[in-house]
């Protein structure tokens, strides 16, 4: 079952919209990677891309910065076409890709130094923002080391700040917290709420719903390559219904599970099979013997159970059948 | 454009980040060119056959022989010394020594008398060349012997021999005659060798393009036929280390990156060249000054020299930077170049000249980027380079540049992505 | 597991890794035929300065037409020197030639008149002949001597005939060249073959050694460090594998890829290039195995030092080079100076090349080499004890 919804054209007021992507295709032969795309975003937001690995979040972000080619749609950042007008498109984007992109054989100054001379800082200008990154990022005490001897979190820190030298208006961060440490992670988000408060518009993909849920104004759910949901969270949360999501294993007959379930008002059915069932339940813990019962009936034998409160997560496995995780 | 410039310095402050690579660099030419002129000295004299002599026979014409092998032109090519022949046969059997000769005995009244007699020469199976000419020494030596029976030989063998008719002595009359013919063969000879009827007139034309009379002395120099090939091998490797840059780049994330910025890749990738004429440049005037300091090199030509190292080194790492990306993977990468760069030296004339090649090797070789670039190193270095000569060779290898630079550039992209 | 097992474990792992990536096909089996024969191929002509029947060296020749038989006894005879004398009909055809050769019968033509070049000599009429030489080449020189050889060889059969016979004509120069020469010189080679190698043949021992040294000392070094980069040896830290069973199994593998490469180049050796072995094949390779292994254990001591495989493949390849060099691997080593063939004998290029032509070129029975095994494999002992000693995992 996929919900998906009409793309709203989000107004901004007079502002024009810093990204908007729309029916946005990338097919590699019969592999189609991102199937009809389409969202905005405005200054000062955050959009995000939620979605497991392979989901197309990625392909997305990439087709944006102008890595890759769009197959079909039609994508603009401040107006410019990626395609027809990619420097003037570029000029404006700040990019913090997934894999660490640093000279590690050069310092912290010399890697900003050099992504901020590439869109067009120079001299005290250039310096300064240097600097002022440096600050931001926490890394002023060891600007003049060779990157190769950071630590993971602070490379992780200074791969931020080399997106973010030229204060872009527009801001792609593709997972910039995989593989950080909590520390490192937290600082992170808070640089991105930094930026963000500064007015850039902010694209940030992830697969972990506690950081959409926490730091973005607008969601999109995507998964094999098309984008199942989009909304802010309560939006989305509106989705759900309110439901919880309850998750039962054990040994069950689909058939006569589901027959069980679907007699029970409030609630319905997610997926069902020999070893799993997955219930979308109002006030499910008020549900929960009467579910029980109504599966005993039917012959099921359950063995664990676990209650999940409406959540990005549980619309996720609402609209995909699995979890996001899988 | 302002991408390039600063693409190139922070290139050049990754290369100088890694010294220990640099000096390598650096180092390969100035010991290369070090060892050309300890190698074959800078008095540009060929090597010498070294050739024991065991001479069993004490006659004149044996010690004729043995002190003629060391003059007379030979002595630029061959050194002699006198042994018995155990301490001889020891030798060559232990490779010291170019060859021994055994002069028979009875070797000199053999000849007097026409009769059949042998050298012996036992040569060192380990060498290559100087054995040969020792050989050729002694079949000089042997036709001037025929030619001098031929002309000679028949009055001396009679003096030799000694009155027929039983008397103890010639008389004066037989004395007279004898040597009348001998006069006479010897006038008779004399007017067409002193002076030669065919005059021969040998002139080795030098790298300045004018004829130093007097042959083999200036006619070569080891160290200044080699060094030009042998930098030519360090800016081939050099282009060849700096052609993977594209992978570590990739490899490091900033190529996607770059591709992401708003300017060019086309001046991306010409910091890359940028960097990499600095680089060279710098190597190319080590190795020139070592031809300056070690084998006599007028330091005038030196700039242009280093000019012309420095840019065909650049479309060499042109044309490794293009082929780095042909590969589906590092390893896939470094094959190819390594395919690439040895074929390269070698027919391009950086292991041996050009001039040492067969004709079609030769031939081939010299349109080769890095043969192009060597024959008019070496003209530019020690000879008198020909305006348009070294204007179709500087195109021939801008052409090459251009092409594999637009095809790096197109390829890069996707190259990044992959 | 036991020591040795481990290190047959890690060498194993190894070979099979290296043996079956393209660059080692490459490095196995097409790069020692090339090398072989281009170094074959040139080093020929080092090793030939009289010219040779099958590679004669071009000469440009301008003389008189109807010159008479004297310049076609000149010409017969610059072809016995090998010489291939050709008669270029433009200026363009000429200067493409290095070596020119001109025949003046003389300063003018109110001087020659109509006479033949031939003529001229006889009658006491000097003619003038150019020789010049444009190559530079340890050959260049000693053109003079095959020239000056032939032009003189005219000359006395000139002189000889007109003793003999009273007019030189093509006839008495052929039956003076008929007449048997009673000095005869009978060339032998030392040591116990009869037919040392020639040709290809020569150069290809030089090659090998060069080439196990470069291939052991660039990749083999090489794989070590990109190893260290990547974090696989850390990871093998972390096995219950000591520090010497993983030198050592990394050096026997290193061995066991070049005793793969040297008995395909051996064997390619002998079959496209005609290389006969002498008769210690066993020795021969006994002797490459201790070569193999000196290099195997240099490769581990440099794969420790180096912290890029940059560094590597530059220290790899200047090393190959200078020690071939000296050595006598790259090119015979009687063109250098006597202080340099001495040093050669302090070298493990040196040894290995004296090894090698001691049993292929001398053919002495196999002990005459045990020094130089011995001194191989000791250096390789001490060399592996050091890689052992410096061996790091990060």
């Amino acid at each position: 079952m996929v919900l998906s919804m009409a793309t709203p054209r989000v107004s901004f007021g007079d502002d024009i919209l810093m990204i908007d992507v729309q029916d946005l295709r990338k097919s590699y032969g019969e592999l189609v990677a991102v199937d009809g795309v389409s969202f905005t975003a405005g200054r000062g937001s955050v959009f995000g891309l939620l979605g497991p690995n392979g989901a197309g979040k990625s392909t997305t972000i990439s087709c944006i910065s102008g890595l890759l080619q769009p197959t079909g749609g039609r994508v603009s950042v401040l107006g410019h076409d990626v395609t027809r007008d990619g420097r003037a498109a570029r000029q404006h984007l700040g990019i913090v890709p997934q894999e660490l992109a640093l000279y590690g054989e050069l310092s912290a100054t010399d890697n900003l130094s050099y992504w901020g001379a590439a869109y067009g800082l120079r001299g005290s200008a250039l310096k300064g923002r240097v600097g002022a990154v440096l600050e931001v990022t926490g890394l002023a005490d060891r600007a003049q080391e060779p990157v190769k001897t950071f630590s993971g979190g602070m490379q992780r820190r200074l791969n931020f700040g080399c997106g973010i030298v030229h204060q872009p208006q527009v801001l792609l961060l593709d997972e910039p917290t995989v593989g950080v440490d909590p520390q490192s992670r937290v600082r992170l988000l808070d640089l991105v709420r930094e930026q963000v408060a500064d007015g850039t518009c902010v694209l940030y993909t992830t697969h972990y719903m506690e950081e959409a849920q926490a730091l973005c104004d607008q969601i999109g759910i995507i998964d094999h390559g098309k984008l199942l949901a989009l909304g802010t969270l309560n939006e989305l949360r509106g989705m759900m219904g309110e439901r919880d999501i309850l998750r039962l294993t054990g040994r069950f007959e689909p058939a006569r599970a589901r027959a069980a379930v679907g007699r029970l008002e409030h609630a319905e059915v997610v997926t069902a099979d020999e070893g799993l069932l997955m219930l979308s339940v109002e006030a499910a813990t008020r549900m929960l013997p009467a579910i029980f019962s109504a599966l005993s009936d039917a012959g099921a034998e359950v063995q664990e159970t676990t209650l999940t409160q409406p959540s990005l997560e549980s619309l996720f496995i609402k609209l995909t059948g699995r979890e996001l995780r899988e | 454009m302002r991408f390039l410039l600063i693409s190139a310095r922070k290139d050049l402050r990754r290369r100088f980040a890694d010294p220990v690579a640099l000096i390598i660099w650096i180092g390969l030419p100035v010991m290369l060119g070090t060892m050309m002129s300890l190698l074959f000295g800078d008095d540009g004299r060929p090597p010498t056959a070294h050739v024991l002599v065991v001479n069993q026979d004490d006659s004149l014409i044996g010690n004729l022989l043995v002190g003629a092998l060391g003059q007379g032109g030979m002595d630029a090519f061959l050194s002699v010394e006198d042994v018995d022949l155990d301490t001889g046969r020891e030798r060559i059997d232990d490779g010291d020594g170019t060859a021994l000769l055994i002069v028979p005995e009875g070797f000199g009244t053999a000849l007097l008398n026409d009769e059949p007699t042998t050298l012996t020469l036992i040569t060192n199976p380990a060498q290559r060349i100087l054995p040969a000419i020792v050989v050729e020494g002694l079949e000089i030596f042997s036709e001037a012997v025929f030619y001098s029976q031929r002309l000679l030989g028949a009055p001396i063998r009679e003096l030799v021999d000694g009155p027929s008719t039983g008397q103890d002595s010639f008389d004066t009359a037989t004395i007279a005659v004898l040597a009348a013919q001998i006069n006479n063969r010897l006038t008779a000879a004399g007017d067409l060798l002193f002076p030669p009827m065919l005059d021969l007139d040998v002139v080795t034309t030098d790298r300045a393009g004018e004829g130093n009379p007097g042959g083999p002395s200036s006619g070569f120099d080891f160290g200044r036929l080699f060094l030009p090939g042998m930098i030519f091998m360090s800016v081939l490797f050099m282009a060849q280390g700096m052609g993977d840059d594209l992978w570590k780049e990739k490899q490091a994330g900033t190529l996607r990156r770059a591709v992401s910025s708003p300017d060019s890749l086309l001046w991306f990738v010409g910091g890359k060249l940028l960097a990499g004429l600095v680089l060279i440049a710098m190597v190319a005037t080590m190795a020139v000054l070592v031809a300056v300091l070690a084998l006599g090199l007028p330091p005038l030509r030196a700039p242009l020299a280093v000019a012309w190292c420095a840019y065909a080194g650049t479309a060499l790492l042109c044309l490794f930077l293009s082929i780095a990306i042909l590969g589906s993977t590092k390893r896939a990468a470094n094959l190819i170049s390594t395919m690439t760069v040895f074929p390269l030296m070698m027919i391009g004339g950086s292991f041996f000249p050009l001039e040492l090649m067969p004709a079609w090797m030769g031939a081939v070789g010299a349109w080769t980027p890095n043969g192009l670039a060597v024959v008019q190193l070496r003209e530019l270095l020690f000879g008198t380079p020909e305006p348009a000569a070294v204007a179709v060779a500087a195109t021939a290898i801008a052409a090459t540049a251009g092409v594999t630079l637009l095809l790096c550039v197109r390829r890069l992209r996707s190259f990044a992505i992959s | 597991m036991s020591s040795l097992r481990a290190a047959l474990f890690i060498a194993r792992r190894d070979l099979g890794f290296m043996l079956w990536s393209r660059d080692t096909m490459l490095w196995t089996f097409v790069m020692p035929i090339l090398f072989f024969y281009f170094t074959g191929t040139v080093t020929g002509g080092l090793a030939s300065p009289t010219g040779s029947e099958d590679r004669p060296d071009a000469l440009a020749m301008r003389a008189p037409e109807d010159a008479g038989f004297l310049l076609d006894e000149l010409v017969e005879r610059l072809e016995e020197q090998h010489f291939r004398v050709d008669r270029p009909e433009t200026d363009e055809d000429w200067a493409r030639y290095a070596r020119q050769l001109t025949v003046t019968p003389g300063p003018t033509e109110e001087t020659t008149g109509n006479r033949s070049l031939t003529d001229l000599v006889l009658t006491g009429q000097r003619v003038a002949l150019r020789f010049e030489n444009r190559l530079e080449g340890p050959n260049a020189a000693f053109d003079q001597i095959r020239i000056a050889r032939a032009v003189y060889a005219v000359l006395a059969d000139t002189v000889v005939t007109s003793q003999e016979n009273g007019t030189p004509s093509a006839e008495s120069f052929a039956e003076l060249a008929r007449m048997p020469r009673t000095l005869s010189l009978d060339v032998r080679s030392a040591g116990r073959r009869e037919d040392p190698p020639i040709g290809y043949a020569q150069a290809i021992p030089g090659t090998m050694v060069m080439f196990t040294m470069l291939v052991l000392l660039t990749s083999g070094a090489a794989q070590l460090v990109i190893e260290r980069n990547e974090g696989l040896l850390r990871r093998l830290a972390s096995t219950p594998i000591s520090r010497g069973s993983i030198v050592l199994g990394k050096l026997t593998a290193r061995v066991a890829l070049a005793m793969v490469q040297i008995s395909f180049a051996m064997v390619a050796g002998t079959v496209l290039f005609g290389m006969d072995w002498g008769p210690s094949l066993p020795m021969v390779i006994a002797v490459m195995f201790g070569w193999a292994t000196f290099n195997g254990s240099l490769a581990i001591v440099l794969g420790n030092l180096a912290r890029t495989d940059s560094q590597v493949t530059g220290i790899g390849v200047m090393a190959t080079i200078v020690l071939a060099l000296l050595g006598g691997a790259a090119w015979p080593i009687e063109i250098t100076p006597a202080w340099i063939q001495q040093l050669a004998l302090l070298l493990p290029t040196g040894w290995a090349m004296d090894a090698l032509h001691k049993l292929v070129n001398f053919a002495y029975a196999p002990a005459v080499v045990f020094p130089h095994l011995s001194a191989m494999l000791g250096g390789a002992l001490v060399l592996g004890w050091v890689g052992a000693r410096t061996f790091r995992y990060d």
